[in-house]
């Protein structure tokens, strides 16, 4: 009996502070919001697909598109803020990379109009998501900070790597990068992944 | 030469410590004024109220800032005097505000200049009010407030500032771009924030 309340004792006085979610300053809400993209695949995937298709598409898509997509995605995410319930969000998300992935492999060339739409109708999607863990957060602000930033340079990334379209090879790889983009979508969409 | 000696000697002996950039006076003045310049950039509020101004100033016209900053400074002496009066509702209004002029920096028409300085008066009017919301006259000292409100000028002065100089030191069209998709990037979080002050 008195071996456990020594050891139980010990555990005590040996414990430090609590590690879990350390660190409530700007900083650590900024390098959790910042990261926070980058922990999920069909996230990921599918902001970069974002700037690959604003690629293919060229000008005025390719500036276009990475300002829809974080304001559209905001909305969702104050939506998400806000309590406002939407419907099949974790599907809306798998399928934005199945679809964009799609249109990055065949390179399909939509009207402007019907990119923007299509791009902020996922954005809803994955803005609602995030916005929905926001008000955990340490500091708001430089959560939603990081997050945004996050989001827009993975959309560059996308623009950049989309800069391989000015070879017929580079396409090809390009349009590899969508098939690429479409399965992991689908492996979300399936319950794969 | 005893005698021209002498006040010289008297001279090296009798002064203390340097006193050099000491400014003994106005030392506490200083301090101040820098640690009231120092309140809008922690401030989230305030910087997402000022940073889309000057974006949107910069990007509107690359003297927007010129044209317009004395309608930014009366909104601001404005704001600050009308602060006593201010609920906390204020806040919230300064990133609506900043919300406004980031979407209009990134949709980059052609606004007209009273809508311009309409935007960039009412701005500085609530960043005002939301520097020194919760204050009563007189309970914070001037050289803080005057800080306070130099700093909060700055925040935007540098903003568009820093838009302007890059628009005409190149003419490549990517500048503006890369600008209207920053202003688009602040809209974004300051919906976020709008949403969490409301919710």
């Amino acid at each position: 009996m008195t071996r456990p309340i020594l050891l139980a004792a010990l555990s005590l006085l040996a414990a430090t502070a609590a590690q879990a979610h350390v660190g409530h300053g700007a900083a650590d809400g900024f390098l959790s919001g910042f990261t926070h993209p980058f922990f999920g695949a069909d996230h990921v995937v599918a902001m970069v697909a974002v700037g690959l298709w604003g690629a293919i598409l060229g000008a005025p898509a390719l500036w276009l598109l990475p300002i829809v997509f974080p304001l559209v995605m905001a909305l969702g995410g104050a939506l998400g803020v806000a309590g406002v319930p939407l419907p099949a969000v974790e599907t809306g998300i798998a399928l934005s990379g199945v679809v964009l992935g799609v249109l990055v492999a065949l390179a399909i060339r939509a009207p402007l109009w019907i990119a923007a739409v299509l791009v902020g109708l996922f954005a809803v999607f994955h803005g609602h998501a995030h916005g929905t863990e926001l008000p955990t957060a340490a500091n708001p602000f430089a959560y939603a900070a990081g997050f945004v930033i996050a989001t827009g340079l993975l959309h560059l990334a996308g623009i950049a790597i989309g800069t391989l379209t000015r070879s017929a090879e580079g396409t090809w790889a390009v349009r590899a990068a969508g098939v690429v983009v479409a399965a992991v979508g689908a492996a979300f969409l399936t319950g794969v992944a | 030469m005893t005698r021209r000696a002498a006040p010289v000697l008297a001279g090296v002996i009798l002064p203390t410590d340097a006193a050099a950039h000491a400014f003994d006076a106005g030392a506490d003045a200083y301090r101040q004024i820098i640690e009231g310049a120092f309140v809008p950039l922690a401030d989230p509020v305030l910087l997402l109220a000022l940073l889309p101004l000057g974006l949107a100033l910069g990007i509107w016209r690359t003297d927007g800032l010129s044209r317009l900053w004395p309608a930014l400074a009366v909104g601001l002496v404005a704001g600050a005097a009308a602060a006593p009066f201010a609920g906390v509702s204020v806040a919230p209004a300064a990133i609506l505000a900043g919300l406004a002029l980031a979407l209009m920096g990134a949709a980059a028409l052609r606004w007209p200049v009273w809508l311009m300085a309409t935007a960039a008066t009412a701005t500085g009017l609530v960043s005002g009010m939301a520097a020194f919301e919760g204050h009563a006259f007189g309970e914070i000292p001037a050289p803080v407030a005057l800080g306070t409100l130099a700093g909060a000028l700055l925040v935007a002065v540098v903003a568009a500032g820093l838009v302007s100089f890059t628009r005409d030191a190149t003419a490549a069209p990517w500048v503006t771009l890369a600008w209207r998709i920053a202003a688009s990037w602040l809209a974004a979080i300051a919906l976020m924030l709008a949403a969490l002050r409301l919710a």
